[in-house]
């Protein structure tokens, strides 16, 4: 046996878990954070779910009615704010924390102290953002893109704002820190790294990503605060600034901060698809130079959400080309997805279907941002619904179904039990349905011309909003039932479940018995033990 | 033998302090711009 062996060998594994909530707060172990992130960004997804049922609900019918239009921009910004940083990415950083070390054969994250305080600044981050919604003159109501000068306007909030997205940020960049450190340190001996899953895989792009990007938004909200605390004038033109600069590095951050999101759901789908298709990942090396492109991609392509505010022709025809480049790595990643299930033995439990529907509507996400990538036709549809047809379809059926898959995939393995799959497939279709009859009619909406941002609008957009107002209270109320499975499924209502879980899965977190034990992997497995493929 | 496989604790704490400069550089790095941009 190597050394290696000898290293990771501790003979602390005799003790469980802490008793009571010293085992939370202290939390070192990486399954506990695991499950400390998912629920956290549970909670978060409810509470900015409700916000959008707020927008939704004065949006129902032409005219102002339940809400005053400066609440409706809050209600908007905070929405944002709280599924980008405090739902999404937490949610993939929760995935990442319970499968990366079962995934390489470590026996926990590399720096498991920093891990905990990297989850225990989210709480901290949002209490402060949410506390905003009770000071004079509200929360923030300018755009979760927090342009200047209007952010500027924001009151008593506007410190609680920045402060707040410094500490996600910081949190961020522990959590990447985390995965990376782990991914390149802790592999068991004889996993290269082309013998990583796609999950792995994806989740160290993505690390990457966020250490590039993360420090850009810190540094671009510093500026904010030193323009309207210390008498700089960074973007205040006034002063000889300059506002658009800011949305040149927010886009800078913003851009990728789009593939963070959605790169960890890739690797989901990659895992999912071959376990329900019983067969490997087609072009597994190729799919790893697709998202690597990707990552490559998303660093030249942010102007594209600012053609609107004038640039020389050549950066239009530069960040147009760019950006359209970006649809052949993700086409490659669609047609492996689409060979991995050709001829393959399908069954479809419900990590599946959220999975092909990832595959289907995530894919209407990605046309309609071609469309908005061409400069004539984005000058047309800039700050209309098309856009938030296109991101929701990216983000919602996107990425959210992708947790959701996960989620339904892995929670066997985290629970020891199996969910109750009749009210899984239930949850599937009417998210899917009810995600369509929300976001669909969007697409008309902005083509129509229908600005986004606003809590009144014109009569002949009447139709179109009411069904997408249902649709939304369809989709939200169909997210308890999604509450109502996991939470069955985490009091082991269900059967017991198999260490493998599904017919024959690939890969080491499959071959540790269900429920996972509190420390795995005190002997560095080998590649061929998961029956992993190259 | 790799440094990953034989010495995993050095490894790790070297592995972190550079992502964690890389990580800073941006950060101060974009605000020198903005300055020198003013």
């Amino acid at each position: 046996m190597s050394s290696a062996a000898a290293d990771v060998q501790h003979t602390d594994d005799h003790h469980g878990p802490a008793k009571g909530w010293r085992r939370w707060l202290y939390a070192t172990n990486h399954k506990d954070i695991g499950t400390m992130y998912l629920v956290f960004s549970l909670v978060m997804f409810l509470v900015g779910g409700l916000m959008a049922l707020v927008i939704r609900s004065e949006l129902m019918t032409p005219g102002l009615q339940f809400v005053h239009p400066e609440f409706f921009n809050q209600m908007t910004t905070m929405h944002a704010l709280i599924m980008v940083f405090g739902a999404v990415m937490p949610a993939f950083v929760g995935l990442a924390n319970w499968m990366i070390p079962m995934m390489i054969g470590a026996p926990d994250m590399a720096l498991p102290r920093m891990n905990n305080w990297s989850f225990w600044i989210l709480p901290v981050a949002f209490s402060l953002l949410l506390s905003t919604l009770l000071m004079q003159g509200g929360a923030p109501a300018s755009g979760w893109t927090m342009y200047p000068p209007l952010v500027l306007q924001t009151g008593d909030a506007f410190p609680f704002l920045i402060f707040s997205v410094h500490l996600m940020g910081v949190s961020s960049i522990m959590g990447a820190i985390n995965v990376i450190v782990t991914i390149l340190n802790l592999r068991t001996p004889d996993m290269t790294l082309l013998k990583m899953p796609m999950f792995v895989w994806t989740w160290l792009i993505t690390a990457y990503l966020l250490i590039a990007v993360m420090p850009v938004l810190a540094g671009a909200v510093t500026m904010l605060l030193t323009d309207q605390f210390f008498g700089t004038s960074f973007f205040l033109a006034a002063g000889g600034g300059d506002p658009v600069m800011f949305q040149h590095i927010f886009w800078f951050f913003g851009h990728p901060e789009v593939y963070i999101m959605i790169l960890p759901a890739f690797g989901v789908v990659s895992e999912i698809i071959p376990t329900f298709a019983r067969k490997p990942l087609f072009g597994h090396d190729s799919m790893v130079y697709a998202a690597s492109s990707i990552a490559f991609l998303s660093f030249i392509v942010w102007a594209h959400h600012m053609f609107t505010v004038g640039m020389p022709l050549t950066g239009q025809l530069f960040f147009m080309f760019a950006t359209m480049l970006i649809a052949v790595p993700t086409g490659v990643k669609v047609f492996n997805w689409t060979a991995t299930m050709w001829r393959g033995a399908m069954t479809f439990e419900t990590p599946m279907l959220f999975s092909l529907a990832f595959l289907f509507l995530f894919t209407i996400g990605g046309f309609s941002g071609l469309m908005l990538a061409v400069v004539p036709s984005d000058i047309q549809y800039h700050d209309s619904y098309f856009v938030v047809a296109h991101f929701h379809y990216v983000l919602v059926p996107g990425s959210i179904f992708a947790i959701m898959a996960a989620v339904y995939y892995w929670l066997p393995k985290w629970t020891g039990h199996m969910y109750n799959e009749a009210l899984g497939k239930l949850h599937f279709w009417l998210s899917t349905i009810f995600v369509n009859v929300t976001f669909f009619p969007m697409h008309f909406l902005g083509l129509a011309g229908m600005p986004r941002r606003i809590p009144d609008y014109s009569t002949q957009f009447a139709d179109f909003n009411v069904i997408a107002s249902i649709g939304a209270i369809g989709f939200g109320l169909s997210q308890l039932l999604f509450v109502y499975v996991v939470v069955q499924c985490a009091r082991r209502t269900g059967a017991e479940a198999s260490s493998e879980v599904w017919d024959s899965p690939k890969g080491l977190e499959w071959t540790v018995p269900s429920p996972a034990p509190y420390h795995t992997f005190n002997e560095p497995p080998t590649v061929a033990d998961g029956r992993a493929f190259s | 033998m790799s440094t990953r496989a034989t010495r995993p604790g050095k490894s790790v704490r070297r592995s972190a302090l550079i992502l964690a400069t890389v990580a800073l550089t941006f950060y101060f790095g974009f605000i020198l711009w903005g300055v020198l941009q003013a």
